[in-house]
């Protein structure tokens, strides 16, 4: 059995969460705020790190002024705290949009959206696996299209296609949610090797 | 009683459940079964893209690991670095979220417990916040995104000039990370690229590796552990892949009987007259 006090910290807080299986309880609850407050204080540290070796340094050490402007930013959003100037952090917030939003524009053009289209365009249609690809990704565009006339012929057919590609994507998220039970499964596998290898040593 | 035994199974305590699941995978976690394992192609193309690289290459390893989603990714994580170790690569790792930099302490304890020397062997970069806009930065200019590490601190560091020097680059998280590495890295400097993620984003990542942007992809506990017996390091990944089958042999039998009791008992009414 570990004899370290954070290990045993760690196993009280692991069997409290767990607790919860059985019925929400005061230890639970405890567990639960202090991980999100110890989750909290942590970001607030990094963030303060990243913010002094990123901008502060710089700034200080060799005089690179521009970082002021970092800094100020990074003021100016806590002004949501005081309701006369609030406003005031809209400009960096709307800033920090603006950039993120053309940063990711320009990048996923390119290698979410053009580069996806080319190789399944390029996909060799006589092995059966592309061939099946390229019918799942059309059938599932062809849900989305809703701008055809189902009393058409041409409307009913892309309805049609569509009701496969429903059904295709039901398939997809069905084994994203089969995924999704094998990663809880990770976990606590996880937590029980921890429990019984590094907590009671029960487990080689 | 036919029909109250099919009643009951639709109606099983939860902490019944649970307990089952609880045993189901502790059981061979103490008598493991050997259950057999099927190496998948995405995790062989990850296995293939390390192992052909010449020795001695140089390798980055973002990760955005963080505390639910470690039983996943740092089983992942270690057999990739020990299959880089015995590879005897330079690499660089940079945490890509905030909680990272405590797992990325770990993986510089296990490299100098190795011989590799911090500085000039592998070289640990500090944590940035920005997400996307740090993986735009680095693509652009690793060395200035960088700046806070003076020339002559690492002989390693000295020796980059820009991302464009790594030869293979492996993201690693349960998030958008991957994107974004393809986004900015992999595409600007066809920087080969593999990923480490949760089992849960595999169907979304996976059109990236049909078009080539990640050369291979280690998802989820059984990805850890197929990785560890490609590179033949053993590890937590084949260990508890086990229990991890006996949970989802639980899992589809609880599933059937739920079903089978539902539709064998649909539109009969119980004895209180409901449906």
């Amino acid at each position: 059995m570990s004899a370290s006090p954070g290990v045993w910290l760690a196993a009280f807080f692991t069997l409290a969460i767990y607790s919860f299986l059985y019925g929400d309880n005061p230890a639970y609850k405890f567990s639960e705020h202090l991980f999100v407050g110890l989750g909290a204080a942590h970001m607030a540290v990094m963030g303060w790190e990243s913010m002094y070796n990123r901008a502060w340094t710089p700034l200080a050490t060799k005089g690179e002024w521009w970082y002021i402007g970092a800094i100020a930013g990074g003021i100016m959003l806590l002004t949501r705290w005081f309701r006369p100037i609030q406003w005031v952090s809209r400009i960096p917030l709307g800033f920090m949009m603006g950039v993120a939003a053309g940063l990711s524009a320009r990048s996923a053009i390119d290698a979410q959206f053009w580069r996806q289209i080319q190789s399944t365009v390029a996909l060799k249609l006589n092995v059966v696996n592309n061939a099946v690809y390229v019918f799942i990704v059309v059938s599932t565009l062809a849900y989305f299209l809703f701008a055809f006339n189902d009393k058409t012929g041409v409307g009913r057919g892309i309805r049609g296609v569509g009701m496969v590609g429903q059904y295709m994507m039901m398939i997809a998220f069905g084994a994203s949610l089969g995924s999704t039970i094998m990663a809880r499964l990770s976990l606590v596998i996880g937590r029980l090797d921890f429990l019984f290898k590094t907590w009671l040593g029960v487990l080689k | 009683m036919e029909g109250g035994i099919l009643t009951n199974l639709q109606n099983i305590d939860r902490r019944i459940i649970y307990t089952v699941v609880f045993l189901v995978l502790l059981f061979p976690m103490f008598k493991p079964i050997g259950l057999p394992l099927k190496i998948s192609q995405t995790t062989q193309s990850a296995f293939d893209a390390v192992e052909n690289l010449p020795n001695g290459s140089l390798v980055m390893l973002t990760t955005a690991n963080a505390p639910g989603t470690a039983a996943e990714l740092e089983p992942q994580t270690i057999a990739l670095i020990k299959h880089w170790m015995k590879k005897q690569h330079k690499i660089i790792m940079w945490p890509s979220a905030a909680e990272a930099p405590r797992f990325i302490d770990g993986y510089a304890k296990l490299l100098k417990d190795n011989g590799y020397v911090e500085g000039r062997d592998f070289l640990v970069l500090p944590y940035l916040a920005g997400g996307e806009t740090v993986f735009g930065s680095m693509a652009n200019d690793l060395k200035s995104t960088f700046s806070m590490i003076s020339p002559g601190q690492s002989a390693l560091w000295d020796s980059i000039t820009s991302i464009s020097d790594v030869d293979l680059l492996a993201d690693c998280g349960g998030g958008e990370s991957q994107l974004w590495a393809i986004a900015h890295i992999e595409a600007k400097h066809r920087t080969p690229t593999i990923c480490l993620i949760t089992a849960v984003i595999l169907a979304v990542r996976q059109p990236y590796y049909t078009s080539g942007q990640f050369k291979g992809i280690v998802s989820g506990l059984n990805g850890a552990a197929e990785y560890e017996v490609l590179a033949r390091v053993p590890g937590a990944g084949a260990a508890g892949m086990d229990a991890q089958s006996m949970g989802h042999l639980w899992v589809i039998f609880t599933i059937l009987a739920g079903n089978f009791a539902y539709f064998a008992t649909r539109g009969k009414k119980s004895p209180g007259g409901g449906q």
